[in-house]
């Protein structure tokens, strides 16, 4: 099964290849649409004086509201212990950090002069400028940097053990060394493992309230204006609720037909399915009860303003869109109360494709619509996408799935580790005892066992033997496996805590300091040292800090990066990422004793005992 | 010819550049007010000189940086200005520097040496001589230029058997006839609206339109007398009524006949309520009210004005008679008329046309373009090459106001002698010279012509002055007096002490019968009689009332529009005495029903529809008998105001704030808008067009919603249909205290500075707009293209070098001309003081007639602005935003009664 997840059949190659080739189209389209804008300018597209933005931002939110799902699955889910997103969760990862490519370009696109864009950038300068931190764009771009950055961290984390069992398989030379780099040199010890693990609960931990904050920070982008329609409290969680929601409805969107095309069902099961809809379902209440909310707000908050920005979208030129948006968001996941919907994977399919394009419409709504005719009626306009505003939609949408594409293709999909550890390995084949001529300086003495049960059998007689310097190596991680071997438990999280520290002081102090003391500004009369507006860099700034400070933790317990180690010499050692598992008894330890300790592996069942020598 | 117009662009750009002072004038010209130090190239000199339009004068200061004209400035000592200037003067300074305008002297298009022209008006003259001038024909526009009137009268000594004709398309020919008609000559009527008390206006824009509308709105605003009008589209003046009646041509014409009857003139005259109410209120200010008639109102309506003037006793108090100002007044469609006719019978053999373009703008069943091509010469001599000039054998470029020497008069007859500021931009003679040249003086130039004529002139003005005769000395100090003043003292007309016949009635004919659809002509609020067609400031200035923007509309009423089955947009075919034109329809609130109006002036440049094409002698301004037929097409009409409704908000009003709160030391800048005298003219958008470089973007842009101005008018029409009540709100930056706009700058491009300005920083925006959406006013602009003109060499003349020309991507807004508060300080810097009060004018201040807008410190205690805001009760837009703007309005106070 495992297998399953990482090839495309011949028949399914044809589909990804013609897949290919319509992404590929629209990215050059993408392209071209970015050389116009760049060589035109933004008066290409068809926002005017009142609707200042138009496609580029209502894209940037919805994008990056896709890529909510990914982190709510990968992230949220785990620390509630679902065990359904293992099937998904990855494929979810990558749609996030894929999504959060096609939402960084927009910010950086709608700029009239983009080639400034790090003018947005705190680095010392000539100008002798600073980014203004009070405003939601400076918040957003320290948000999607974050996000970005954590989601990448997080998806590759979980991507080692893979990128290690495609460094085993790879045939060729060329492929193998690219492999080998990308994974590491990850090895399955029974460290590795365990820090693994501690560091996937643990960015979990950090990522969670991240993804909480990011559209959070983009809804301040609405929120903390003036313009009726955007002013609202409500904004940030019926935002996030909104990013969960059309982000599951993209995972389905991508799920169902991948499903069906790779014969994932085993994988993806129905319950997998309906447990999505289930939160799709859960989330688009959240969205409708927003949407109540806020009309109950324009009403009782009696502003002229914002009623009428309320009947301006159901009644006014855009009110089908309005209509549309309510048909999509909010009848039609009704259906989602059914279980003949929730486990038919082309009914949801079609839910999802409702919900995805409601989503789209509500960001357009709250963006446009609210935009187009705001206080002095003398300056209302109207806002019509021109053929650029198309194109660059249509273009980002074939760069997701070109990068989707590609990444499917060459990336595992499916997590062989959390998958294989379900698994049971065939019996091995007998290997050539070790025959080659004594090298260098002798490490240890690896054997080869053929289940976890026996290896942990090993360890424990090991153990009982006196060995102390041991280490155990296998395809996904083996409950108990830590305390059989002795070994002290791997603490991450006082350097995230560190990290996580001077984050949020260096954020607050490098914006107070601008703000306030090098460079106070005037702006809209508030305070220089305007903290509040400081605080949601604090906090991304914090959460950086937090994963960042998790990586040199991460790889003092794990060792890695270290492409090469002495046990990838061991004969078959490339089984261990898929059904071979290792316990190396090293020659340091001071019970080693080459006669003994190998009667002692052999006595413990090893199929193979083999002498590991330093490269 | 490509080539060609590239050296000509590369040796302007030598010139612009390297020596500035080589465009000067060779002859002497004299600075206004007091000149600096010589050696100061920087610092700006003003010279006084006067714009024309419809042949009388706008007296101007043109102010000069370098050697090159950037900005036009009211003369405060002329009376037609009084310091404020209309939006038309303003565009003077886009045709100077506009590339579009004839640059070579042709014959039939090809380019000629004005020696080969003078060589062969010679022999044609020469021919025409010897019969005393007979086929000679001169037509020109209104003449009011005394040197040009010498002139042609010597001419017409020297050919006495030559015609000389003249025609305007927008004529005040109405008004002389009626004149005629009721003193027996020509009388000129000017109103003094600073004694009125109650003023009825028969369908008279005199508030915004003609060349008298500067200082008429003035004086009324200063004045504020009870003001009830009658019109047929609502217009800038029908818009500051108290009352205000929407009406069609024709009934505006029976409504004349009712008031004259209830004013005791017209025994047997029909009661209508209306103007009984109307005539009590005048009966009530005998002496102290002026009835006025529109300019193209038929001549019994200006005879009934007169006459209801006569009976309130308002001559020679509020109405004042006075010689005629023109050189010699015509009815000028009849002088037209004798020129067609004697060019339909073959008796033309020569025309020499100065200015105007009559293949254009004659009316329709005049056939002008066909019988022109029978005239053996035809001699045409304009700004722009245009239809007229395309059938002209020879074609002379015109000298523009600001590189010629010229004398003009103004609407009350104060002559202003017009120095050049400017060598010509290219190849290009005034009327002045052309004439000389047909009197074998080719080379004579105009300063020369003008000084003659003035020289004789002079010692007329001297004699009767009983001054001494040392000639020369004073002469020199005349000249130099009357250019330094942008005037000569003592021009003013004559008054008249003629009294009208006893028995007006007598020579009115009785009311037309009201026709189901009426059409109405009238000059174009932005382009006028398309003389102004293609000037992109004018052209892209939203005409008030309807916002449209280069081009014009069929303008009806929404009941007009729903009987017809219409909407706006909807394209129609108009029929009138069996032409056509095709137009869309723009349905106008307030405007009559029964009637539809349409602008004179487009078509001509590809935008808008040629009005003149259905424009005959006999319904030359309004005509009953329309047809209109629906043709199924739409089209997309460039307004920059889709809503005019206030839709119930309480824009000006609401929750009271505290107002600003300047800080206690330094300057606090503030800005005080009256929105009760605003007329809505546009002066104040097209001078902070011209001050501040900003510009125009095309109709295509417009359309799209990205026209850049910084200040607009916003016009609201509020109430029912039948009894609308407009509101001109002018709206530029307001400069907030707590500013939107600031906080969620990402790079902080915008921020407050200390004196209370809400400052742009260009070079520091990126461009992501979250400003502009965030600006509750909507009055920041982007540059979603580089509209700025880098590249054409003699646009980047017209820039005003103290303002930054913006590039493509960042945004921009009203600055409150920093750079003359800048200016200002430097100033004050220089001899140790305080910036005075009044001494930093905005560009939008300094040219509004009616005196709205007022700026100074709110520091200053007695500054104006300081004591409007301690005397009146003023409120900010959208005040319970928080956004405590230094920009306050005043609140109207209503009139008793």
């Amino acid at each position: 099964m495992a297998e399953q997840a990482l090839a495309f059949a011949p028949a399914a190659r044809r589909y990804w290849w013609a897949a290919f080739a319509g992404a590929s189209l629209l990215v050059v389209l993408l392209a071209a649409s970015v050389a116009a804008l760049l060589t035109r300018g933004l008066g290409i597209w068809g926002i005017n004086a009142p609707v200042g933005w138009g496609f580029d931002i209502v894209n940037f939110v919805w994008w990056i509201g896709i890529a909510h799902a990914g982190t709510l699955i990968s992230a949220i889910l785990l620390l509630l212990r679902q065990s359904w997103r293992s099937g998904i969760h990855r494929l979810a990862e990558t749609m996030t950090i894929v999504a959060i490519s096609c939402a960084a370009l927009f910010p950086l696109l709608h700029l009239g002069r983009p080639w400034l864009f790090y003018w947005l950038l705190p680095y010392p300068n000539t100008m002798g400028t600073w980014p203004q931190f009070r405003s939601p764009l400076v918040w957003d771009f320290f948000a999607i940097l974050t996000y970005g950055l954590v989601s990448l961290i997080f998806w590759y984390l979980g991507l080692l053990p893979d990128l290690a069992v495609l460094r085993d398989k790879a045939r060729l030379r060329r492929s193998r060394i690219a492999w080998c780099l990308l994974a590491l040199g990850w090895r399955g010890s029974a460290r590795q493992w365990e820090a693994h693990k501690s560091a996937c609960w643990l960015l979990a931990a950090v990522a969670t309230p991240l993804v909480v904050s990011v559209h959070s920070v983009v809804s301040f982008d609405f929120a903390v204006s003036v313009v009726p329609g955007w002013h609202s409290t409500i904004f940030p969680p019926y935002f996030v609720a909104g990013a969960i929601f059309s982000g599951l409805a993209m995972l389905l969107l991508i799920t169902v037909p991948l499903r069906a095309l790779l014969g994932l069902e085993a994988c993806i099961t129905e319950s997998h399915l309906d447990a999505m809809a289930k939160v799709l379902l859960a989330s688009g209440l959240v969205v409708t009860y927003g949407y109540l909310a806020e009309a109950f707000f324009a009403w009782y908050g009696g502003s002229p303003y914002e009623q009428f920005t309320l009947a301006n979208r159901l009644l006014g030129p855009y009110a089908p869109v309005g209509w549309l948006l309510v048909a999509a968001n909010v009848l039609a996941i009704q259906a989602l109360w059914f279980v003949a919907v929730r486990r038919r994977p082309w009914r949801l399919f079609v839910v999802a494709l409702a919900v995805s394009g409601g989503m789209w419409l509500e960001r357009f709504l709250i963006i446009v619509v609210s935009l187009h005719r705001d206080y002095l009626p003398a300056a209302w306009g109207i806002y019509r996408p021109t053929f650029w505003d198309w194109t660059t939609m249509l273009g980002a949408a074939g760069w997701f799935a070109w990068l989707m594409l590609l990444l499917a293709r060459f990336f595992p999909l499916m997590p062989t580790a959390e998958l294989g550890a379900e698994l049971h390995p065939a019996a091995g084949a007998a290997v050539d005892p070790d025959s080659g001529p004594p090298r260098a300086r002798l490490i240890g003495l690896a054997a080869v066992f053929p289940a976890p049960e026996q290896l942990m059998e090993a360890v424990r007689r090991a153990h009982a033997a006196g060995y102390q310097r041991l280490d155990a190596f296998s395809p996904a991680p083996v409950d108990g496996m830590r305390e059989a071997l002795g070994q002290q438990p791997v603490r991450l999280s006082p350097a995230m805590f560190v990290g996580g520290l001077l984050g949020a002081l260096g954020g607050f102090l490098l914006q107070f300091w601008t703000s306030a003391v090098e460079m106070p500004l005037a702006a809209g009369g508030q305070p220089a040292a305007s903290w509040q507006a400081f605080v949601p860099i604090t906090f991304e700034c914090a959460v950086l800090g937090a994963a960042l400070g998790a990586l040199p933790a991460l790889a003092a317990a794990t060792g890695l990066p270290q492409p090469h180690h002495p046990v990838f010499d061991i004969p078959g050692f490339e089984r261990v990422s898929r059904d071979r598992f290792f316990l190396l008894i090293e020659a340091g330890d001071e019970r080693f004793d080459p006669v003994g300790t190998r009667d002692l592996l052999h006595g413990s069942g090893a199929h193979e005992v083999h002498e590991v020598y330093e490269a | 010819m490509k080539r060609l117009l590239e050296r000509r662009e590369f040796i302007l750009s030598a010139l612009a550049g390297a020596a500035a002072c080589t465009r000067q004038p060779r002859e002497p010209i004299v600075p206004w007010g007091a000149a600096p130090a010589a050696g100061a190239p920087e610092e700006p000199l003003y010279f006084a000189t006067a714009t024309p339009l419809g042949g009388f004068g706008l007296g101007v200061l043109v102010k000069s940086l370098a050697g090159r004209p950037v900005k036009v400035e009211g003369n405060p000592e002329h009376p037609a200005s009084l310091g404020a200037t209309d939006a038309f003067a303003q565009s003077w300074l886009w045709s100077l520097y506009d590339p579009a305008r004839a640059q070579t002297l042709t014959q039939r298009g090809r380019p000629h040496a004005w020696a080969a022209f003078t060589e062969w008006l010679r022999g044609a003259l020469k021919e025409r001589r010897a019969r005393y001038g007979e086929g000679l024909h001169i037509l020109t526009q209104t003449v009011t230029s005394p040197t040009l009137a010498w002139q042609i009268s010597e001419l017409l000594d020297a050919f006495p058997a030559a015609r000389w004709h003249q025609y305007e398309p927008l004529s005040q020919d109405p008004a002389r006839e009626a004149a005629r008609g009721a003193f027996g000559r020509d009388v000129q009527l000017i109103y003094r609206f600073d004694r009125a008390e109650c003023v009825v206006s028969l369908d008279a824009d005199f508030l915004a339109q003609g060349p008298a509308a500067v200082r008429y709105a003035r004086d009324f605003m200063r004045r504020r007398p009870k003001l009830m009008v009658i019109e047929t589209m609502p217009s800038p003046t029908g818009s500051k009524a108290d009352e205000r009646r929407a009406a069609s041509p024709r009934e505006i014409e029976a409504f004349s006949f009712a008031l004259a009857g209830h004013l005791g003139l017209l025994p047997d005259a029909e009661p209508e309520e209306g103007a009984a109410k109307w005539a009590r209120e005048l009966l009530r200010h005998r002496g102290a009210s002026v009835v006025v008639a529109g300019d193209q109102q038929p001549p019994s309506v200006h005879l009934l004005a007169l006459a209801s003037n006569q009976k309130l006793g308002n001559l020679g108090r509020t109405v004042q008679l006075t010689e005629p100002v023109e050189a010699l007044p015509a009815i000028e469609l009849a002088s037209l008329g004798e020129l067609v006719r004697a060019m339909e019978t073959g008796r033309v053999e020569m025309l020499v046309m100065l200015g105007g373009d009559p293949v254009r703008d004659a009316p329709a069943d005049f056939d002008f373009a066909a019988h022109l091509k029978r005239v053996k010469h035809r001699v045409h001599v304009s700004h722009y090459f245009n239809h007229t000039s395309r059938l002209a054998d020879w074609h002379i470029p015109e000298a523009h106001p600001f590189e010629s020497w010229s004398d003009i008069r103004s609407f009350d007859g104060t002559v202003t002698i017009m120095q050049p500021l400017i060598a010509p931009l290219w190849e290009a003679k005034s009327f002045h010279e052309l004439l000389a040249a047909m009197r074998d003086r080719p080379d004579a130039s105009g300063y020369e012509l003008l000084r003659e004529y003035w020289r004789g002139r002079a010692y007329e003005l001297f004699l009767r002055a009983g001054r001494s005769l040392a000639f020369e000395e004073e002469f020199e100090a005349f000249w130099r007096r009357s250019l330094h003043d942008g005037f000569v003292a003592g021009t003013a007309a004559e008054p008249l002490a003629v009294e009208p016949r006893p028995n007006l009635a007598a020579l009115l004919k009785p009311p037309r019968r009201a026709a189901p659809l009426e059409i109405r002509f009238k000059p174009d609020a932005t382009i006028w009689d398309g003389s102004f067609a293609g000037n992109a400031w004018l052209e892209e200035l939203p005409k008030p009332i309807t916002k449209l923007t280069w081009e014009n509309a069929a303008c009806l009423s929404g009941a007009t529009a729903a009987r017809l089955g219409l909407a706006s947009g909807d394209v129609v075919q108009l029929r009138l005495d069996g032409r056509t034109v095709d137009a869309p329809v723009l349905i106008v609130p307030g405007h009559a029903d029964g009637a539809v109006t349409l602008t004179l002036g487009y078509g001509r440049q590809g935008t808008g529809f040629d009005a003149g094409r259905i424009r005959s002698a006999a319904g030359f301004f309004s005509a009953g008998g329309l047809d209109l037929r629906k043709l199924g097409r739409r089209h997309a009409l460039a307004t920059t105001q889709e809503h005019h409704r206030m839709e119930g908000r309480p824009l000006l009003g609401g929750a009271k704030s505290a107002g600003a709160r300047p800080p206690a030391d330094g300057y606090a800048w503030g800005m005080v808008i009256d929105p009760a005298a605003c007329t809505g003219c546009n002066a104040c958008v097209i001078a902070c067009v011209a001050e501040n470089n900003i510009p125009p973007v095309g109709r295509a842009e417009v359309l799209r919603g990205r026209e850049m101005h910084w200040l607009r008018i916003d016009t609201y029409a509020e109430g029912p249909e039948e009894a609308l009540e407009f509101v001109h709100l002018p709206v530029m930056c307001l400069h907030c205290e707590n500013a939107p706009c600031e906080p969620v700058c990402p790079t902080g491009a915008t921020v407050h500075s200390a004196e209370g300005l809400n400052e742009m920083i260009y070079n520091r925006c990126v461009g992501s707009r979250y400003c502009a959406n965030n600006c509750p006013y909507k009055v920041r602009r982007f540059n979603f293209y580089q509209y700025a003109d880098h590249s054409t060499v003699v646009r980047r003349m017209l820039y005003n070098p103290e303002v930054t020309v913006r590039t493509r991507g960042v945004i921009e807004k009203c600055t409150w001309c920093i750079q003359r508060i800048s200016a200002a300080r430097i100033a004050a810097a220089r001899s140790g003081r305080r910036i005075r009060d009044g001494e930093i004018i905005t560009a939008c201040q300094g040219v509004c007639p009616s005196e709205a807008i007022v700026f100074g410190d709110l520091n200053d205690p007695d500054s104006r602005v300081s004591r409007l805001l301690a005397a009146r009760q003023t409120a900010a837009l959208l005040e319970h935003l928080g956004t405590r703007p230094r920009t306050r309005y005043l609140v109207r106070e209503r009139r008793d009664g």
